[in-house]
């Protein structure tokens, strides 16, 4: 049994110079081709067995039919063909022949000797035994790269055709930004499909407490049964992330100097994406400007307002919906700026799926979402408060340790009292917390008796709800009872003792006990509409004091 | 970051003198309007200290939701203007400001608030009733900014009404100290 020479892929020998700096003409699905010996091109040599080998065809003053003498290489059985010579004369029907034949044929340029490549294959083959080879691998092609300039799908397209395998560029939400443009592999929709997987795998782990701050590999399997595992780069920057580059592997032969490639173009996508960030930025500015004078009335004329609108094709002549959103407790949270900025980014991905006209933007702590193009009719409500609860869920799934709460003003028809229905939003956020609990959704008409007590001055409330649930917190001081909580959650859940006893987590005989005692201390009878009444302002007056409102 | 202009009382410094109510009665005596006073502080028949409060500029400017006229608007600093042409006296906004700022100008029946001074702010001067405190016990602060801990949103002995987030924050008065001499 003969033992098989050392040998190394053509992917592997384009590594190191001087075949680093070949273009590739075609049949690049041959990469994997083995490569032994580098053999040049003579008359005589096309008949003999050429297996293993790196042709060299020379065009020069002896090869007078360069096209032929390919032609007749290409059909040899040869691991590769390197052409030296100027680039024109190769025709694209022989990069047809190059793909049909899974040959990979490139070229270079200028003069290169034998030798050259005997040594740079003997050196990679030693490498590779080594395993050194990837060091070498890691970053040599970046200047490449940025001959490419700034443009990201033919960055992307290029990194496709080398792995052979489709490549998608998303932003942190996962959203894509850019992809290559080949689509033979995977198409539009399996693309969107297959990102829509990856980000929920990878919420889900970081749901688990996994830091994916490192480049890995997630296993996708599609409704139809299909997988397919995928590479996840992080793009990370000064410790801030700005998207993923994400590799479909459908051919199912990532290897580790594809990988390298793979960190390669994510560090250029990564500079892309930072300058492109620098005019975002500075957009930005201008267009929170902008906001804020539309939010706080700070215009002119209605007309000047839709007119600088435009710049940015806003169309606000028609209604405009506003919703806010606010992650509860935020003032507690350390990393307020990044989780206000990832809700910012999710919402707006979220909402622009299903409206023309979506602003989202962030003002003093809280997310404003303005939706353009809307029309008031009886379910309007019900709708923008089904909205909040779609956009609430959605969030759950990303960020599952902070509640949101939603707040939603009143439907104006013109964009002058858009300022009103935001103070209403705001309004509605705020005190929608002593009807609700966290996590709320309120509309500023679902307000009621709140919207009056707000406006009261704070000596008669006071006196109010001192008046009817005194001796209840003096009770509660002395006894460590929480009667108070027990009446409030009572008249929050509308007199149903079933829905009390579950959110007190006591027994239903516990709760009942409970209220006897507390008409007993009170002197009153929870029965009568009147008394039920008043408690309930008292209640909601006493938890609006608590958290000093 | 967004600006938010708004004041900081020191009450400590405070000794009750009126001069910012006295200079911006002044400044504004053309129309007989005064919007700056000075409150006296007091729980359970005991004197705390003195308050000196006009329009605090909310973040949340109820003025502005109830006005259907859309008088009111916010500069990107913050402060609070109104537009007196556009209003037509219905003097919704007082009922509705928990801190009474918009008063009726007796001479044209329509609303007038205190406006921070905005001319000599945008010409880098004091508004008229900081520059007038003479021990100064008013200032003009961004509460965007970090404050120190001693500066603080609310009084523990006397409620401000919060929901409309106003701009103003408060250095309470320290500890009197007693000096002994040994006999």
């Amino acid at each position: 049994m003969n033992k098989m020479p050392p040998f190394c892929t053509v992917q592997e020998l384009m590594v190191l110079d001087p075949l680093r700096q070949s273009t590739i003409v075609g049949g690049w699905a041959g990469r994997e081709n083995q490569i032994s010996q580098v053999v040049t091109a003579l008359p005589q040599l096309a008949a003999s067995d050429l297996t293993n080998s790196l042709v060299i065809i020379r065009q020069d003053s002896q090869m007078q039919n360069a096209e032929g003498t390919l032609r007749t290489y290409l059909h040899s059985g040869a691991a590769a063909i390197l052409f030296i010579g100027p680039e024109t004369i190769l025709l694209p029907c022989l990069a047809a022949i190059a793909e049909e034949q899974q040959m990979p044929m490139l070229a270079v340029g200028k003069p290169l000797e034998e030798q050259d490549l005997v040594f740079a294959l003997e050196l990679v083959i030693t490498l590779k035994q080594g395993n050194r080879l990837v060091d070498f691998a890691e970053y040599s092609d970046l200047n490449q790269l940025a001959a490419i300039g700034t443009d990201l799908p033919p960055l992307l397209t290029k990194l496709a055709v080398y792995l052979q395998n489709p490549v998608v560029l998303v932003n942190p939400a996962f959203h894509i930004i850019s992809s290559s443009t080949d689509e033979t592999l995977l198409d539009h929709i399996e693309r969107e499909q297959f990102t829509r997987l990856v980000r929920f795998q990878h919420y889900r782990c970081k749901a688990v407490g996994e830091f994916l701050t490192n480049p890995y590999r997630s296993k996708l399997e599609n409704s139809n049964g299909g997988s397919v595992s995928c590479w996840v780069n992080p793009l990370l920057g000064d410790g801030q992330l700005y998207g993923y580059l994400l590799v479909f592997d459908v051919s199912s032969h990532l290897n580790p100097l594809d990988i390298c490639r793979i960190k390669e173009t994510g560090l250029f996508s990564l500079q892309v994406l930072t300058h492109r960030k620098t005019i975002e930025d500075t957009e930005k500015k201008y267009q929170d400007h902008f906001l804020y004078d539309l939010l706080y009335n700070n215009f002119v004329t209605e007309e000047s307002l839709i007119q600088r609108a435009r710049h940015w094709n806003w169309d606000f002549s028609k209604p405009q919906q506003i919703l806010i959103m606010e992650p509860d407790d935020l003032h507690l949270l350390t990393n307020k700026f990044r989780m206000l900025r990832k809700l910012q980014l999710n919402v707006e991905d979220f909402l622009q799926h299903k409206y023309r006209q979506v602003i989202v933007t962030e003002q003093q702590g809280q997310i404003v979402i303005i939706i353009g193009d809307v029309n008031e009719g009886k379910t309007a409500k019900q709708h923008w408060k089904s909205l909040g609860k779609s956009l609430q869920a959605y969030m759950q799934e990303i960020i599952t340790d902070v509640t949101f709460s939603v707040g939603i003003g009143k439907f104006y028809s013109t964009i002058a009292d858009l300022c009103r229905s935001y103070q209403e939003a705001k309004h509605a956020l705020d005190l929608g917390r002593f009807i609700q609990e966290k996590g709320h959704i309120t509309h500023f008409e679902e307000l009621g008796i709140i919207r009056l007590l707000s406006h009261m001055s704070l000596e008669q409330l006071d006196d109010y709800y001192k008046e009817y649930l005194a001796v209840l917190i003096e009770y509660d001081e002395k006894n460590d009872t929480n009667f108070i909580e027990t009446l409030h959650v009572y008249f929050q859940q509308n007199g149903d003792l079933n829905l009390t006893a579950e959110k007190l987590f006591q027994h239903a005989n516990t709760l009942r006990y409970r209220l006897k005692k507390i008409e007993e201390l009170l002197e009153t009878d929870l029965k009568q509409l009147e008394n039920r009444i008043n408690l309930s302002v008292a209640c909601k007056i006493f938890k609006m004091r608590k958290t000093n409102l | 970051m967004q600006k938010q202009l708004g004041f900081l009382v020191d009450l400590g410094k405070c000794v009750g003198c009126r001069g910012c109510e006295v200079a911006c009665s002044n400044k504004h005596q053309l129309d007989h309007l005064q919007y700056r006073r000075v409150m006296n502080i007091h729980k359970e028949n005991q004197m705390l200290g003195f308050l000196s409060l006009a329009c605090n500029h909310c973040i949340n400017p109820e003025c502005i939701r109830v006005c259907k006229e859309k008088c009111f608007y916010k500069r990107r600093d913050g402060v609070v203007l109104y537009n007196s042409q556009r209003c037509n006296g219905c003097q919704s906004c007082i009922g509705a400001c928990p801190f009474q700022a918009p008063k009726v100008n007796p001479r044209t029946k329509k609303i007038s608030k205190c406006d921070f001074c905005f001319k000599q702010l945008d010409q880098g001067l004091e508004p008229t009733c900081v520059a007038s405190c003479i021990v100064g016990a008013l200032q003009v602060i961004d509460i965007m900014q970090p404050a120190p801990v001693y500066v603080q949103e609310t009084l523990s002995n006397f409620s401000i009404t919060q929901f409309t987030k106003p701009s103003i924050r408060v250095i309470l008065p320290k500890k009197p100290q007693c000096f002994w001499r040994k006999g």
